[in-house]
């Protein structure tokens, strides 16, 4: 899918493999994070291949998709960023 | 954001996280050998080259039905196993680049807008407290971080993207100085985080609402309930920030 512009598309596809967050601060997990993702993201490639060699960690790679308005993305109201699932 | 637990844990744990858009994946074509899928995710070794024994590019992808486990996170840990004790991180591998190619990388506002996360621009002489690794450890996670301007006082600008923002709220949340205590430089960048999160845009539902989203469905009311109780718990004062738990104290402070 090709990056067309500024506006943004999040696609957070990977949320589909669990319970919710919410739910699991609720029960007192620790780990639950609401609002908020731990994942220490870096921006691009040569970024993440300096940290991956300094600290041995291999690198977790999202795909994700910039997109403009007017698609099936497109925001439903305006409290909401266009594009942003 | 995952919302496992389980794989998240493991991710921020073990793990050097890479958002990969289209642009970013057409640069390193050649190195990744095609471009990443939209939602799809992929396992890279120190030197950025897909692991083909763990499937190589888009080897997982939710709505294929291709999920990534926490069994699969543990034995590439096991493979690759981090250097303990575990370096210091470093500013550097987090500033979100301004000179652009194009439209390679990203903008800071389109990936501030994306990540629904507060934009924290550094001015002048960089931080001394952006030199401690547990501080970074700390509060790296709050914010998109962007080199600004080398010349000036040394601070941090606080600011929010408009997109989906509310039109009465100000574009600069806080103008930290750089010259406090540790403390004193992270209690203003916490209550920064907050005064965003208050506000925070929802997440634009137009893709998991027609026919091309279906395969949200099952997990629409996850997506809303979280939000909810977000917004609920930042208004309150209460929400935890990344990584954090219920009554730590920064590390910094100990």
């Amino acid at each position: 899918m090709p990056q067309l512009g500024r506006i943004t598309l999040g696609i957070a596809l990977a949320g589909l493999c669990g319970s919710s967050a919410a739910a699991e601060q609720e029960k007192g997990d620790p780990r639950a994070v609401l609002g908020a993702d731990e994942v220490f993201w870096v921006p691009t490639m040569d970024q993440a291949v300096e940290m991956a060699q300094a600290t041995g960690k291999p690198i977790f790679s999202m795909g994700y998709s910039l997109v403009p308005d007017g698609t099936t993305y497109t925001k439903l109201g305006d409290s909401c960023p266009r594009g942003v699932f | 954001m995952f919302s496992s637990a389980e794989v998240r844990a493991r991710l921020s744990r073990h793990f050097v996280g890479l958002r990969i858009d289209w642009e970013q994946g057409r640069h390193y074509k050649d190195m990744l050998g095609r471009i990443p899928g939209t939602g799809c995710q992929t396992l890279l070794d120190l030197d950025g080259l897909p692991m083909k024994e763990f499937g190589g590019v888009d080897a997982f992808a939710s709505r294929y039905d291709r999920v990534l486990t926490p069994a699969v996170l543990d034995e590439v840990a096991a493979k690759v196993p981090a250097k303990r004790p575990e370096p210091p991180l470093k500013i550097e591998w987090f500033l979100w680049p301004t000179e652009r190619k194009g439209l390679w990388p990203a903008s800071v506002t389109d990936i501030a807008t994306y990540a629904r996360l507060p934009q924290a621009w550094i001015e002048g002489p960089m931080p001394g407290s952006l030199r401690n690794s547990e501080f970074l450890r700390w509060h790296l996670r709050q914010f998109i971080w962007v080199r600004g301007s080398e010349k000036g006082e040394s601070r941090i600008i606080v600011r929010r993207a408009r997109e989906g923002m509310k039109a009465e709220l100000p574009t600069e949340i806080a103008a930290v100085p750089a010259s406090g205590s540790l403390e004193m430089v992270g209690a203003a960048l916490d209550r920064a985080w907050m005064t965003y999160m208050r506000d925070r845009p929802r997440t634009a539902r137009g893709y998991s609402e027609n026919a091309h989203g279906k395969m949200f469905d099952r997990i629409k009311e996850d997506m809303t309930g979280d939000e909810e109780a977000i917004e609920m718990r930042a208004k309150a004062g209460t929400l935890l920030a990344p990584g954090r738990g219920a009554g730590e104290k920064a590390p910094y402070l100990k």
